[in-house]
């Protein structure tokens, strides 16, 4: 488990090895952020997010985003309930696509051919799209912005081969 | 994804993959990278050597090559587990070791006597959020974790990488009774 260290310790750090000036366009230096500061990366990229609890009893943040809602779970988190003020080395963006049929054949297809994100059915047999993010040590929010954009595409992308009319 | 991404991405696997089981190991001298002094400090630049010297760190066999496209790559063992490090949008020029590139790929590939039904696949990439596995052509598994590392990363995005990767190919091979 890697501990993270508070934003202003870490900024400070970077300030005083001269190593600010990389991460200024970048936005924010976070390092192993907890559930609420990962919250905030997301707000700064126009999402707007709320705080809730998955089944293992852990945050997970439910987001809209223009029209489109997705789930982001946490893993490897220290402490324990479902607070924002857990630290996470890894986040989990995720969207299912309820009463729509895509073979296992197809889903396997997708995988091969995809680069950051993954496809899968679940039990209910609704189809699935995934995309982890590593969160584990320290990172600017440009690089979260960076991902979201990557998810962003993933997801018109997958609409678009699953044929999924909103 | 436009069918041109897949289409270079499909061709640079079956190079690495080639690559990947080959028998001799060629080792290839890597750089010292001072940037590796302060874990903690972002880095505008994440290169095929960074990512090796990692690796090394964290008890790993790891060398520098080429792949087919000219892009760096890296070759990785562990616990008897060979496997690639793909990676993209690298810079075109310099040694390889010193070429940035966006983002990285893990990649280990299984051959197994019998083939693996999709379900056993489907049932690894729904109950993972790390890595995603998929049945190739050949019959062969792969298991990838691809990583995103631009805009502002630092070593220690790579240690939290690198223990990912060991928890998901651990998992995996545990999946799939891979011995």
């Amino acid at each position: 488990m890697i501990t993270g260290r508070g934003l202003a310790t870490v900024a400070a750090l970077l300030l005083l090895s001269g190593c600010v000036s990389t991460a200024g366009s970048q936005g924010p230096v976070v390092s192993t952020p907890t559930v609420g500061e990962f919250a905030g990366l997301l707000h700064d990229f126009g999402h707007k997010t709320r705080i809730g609890t998955d089944d293992a009893g852990d945050p997970m943040l439910m987001v809209n985003e223009g029209g489109d809602n997705f789930i982001v779970y946490f893993y490897d988190c220290d402490g324990s309930g479902g607070g924002t003020e857990r630290r996470c080395t890894g986040a989990e963006l995720n969207v299912s696509y309820p009463g729509k049929t895509v073979t296992l054949d197809r889903i396997n297809e997708i995988n091969r051919t995809y680069r950051l994100a993954k496809a899968y059915v679940r039990d209910s047999g609704d189809p699935a799209l995934s995309m982890a993010l590593n969160t584990g040590g320290t990172f600017a929010g440009g690089h979260v912005t960076d991902s979201l954009e990557w998810w962003q595409a993933a997801m018109r992308g997958f609409e678009e081969d699953i044929g999924w009319k909103k | 994804m436009e069918e041109m991404t897949r289409y270079a991405m499909n061709e640079t696997r079956r190079r690495i993959a080639a690559a990947a089981m080959a028998a001799a190991a060629v080792l290839a001298a890597t750089p010292v990278l001072a940037a590796a002094e302060d874990r903690t400090a972002i880095v505008s630049r994440v290169t095929a050597g960074m990512v090796s010297e990692t690796m090394k760190d964290h008890g790993y066999t790891a060398y520098v090559d080429k792949d087919g496209e000219g892009d760096p790559m890296v070759i990785g063992t562990v616990d008897g587990t060979r496997f690639g490090v793909i990676f993209f949008d690298c810079e075109k020029t310099g040694a390889m070791p010193d070429r940035a590139c966006t983002d990285v790929e893990f990649t280990a590939l299984y051959t197994l006597k019998k083939k693996l039904p999709l379900k056993t696949l489907n049932a690894w990439n729904a109950g993972n959020a790390f890595g995603k596995a998929y049945l190739r052509d050949d019959g062969d598994v792969a298991l990838e974790m691809p990583i995103n590392l631009a805009d502002g990363v630092s070593i220690s995005y790579l240690d939290s990488t690198l223990e990912w990767w060991d928890a998901v190919r651990q998992g995996f091979e545990k999946h799939i009774g891979w011995k």
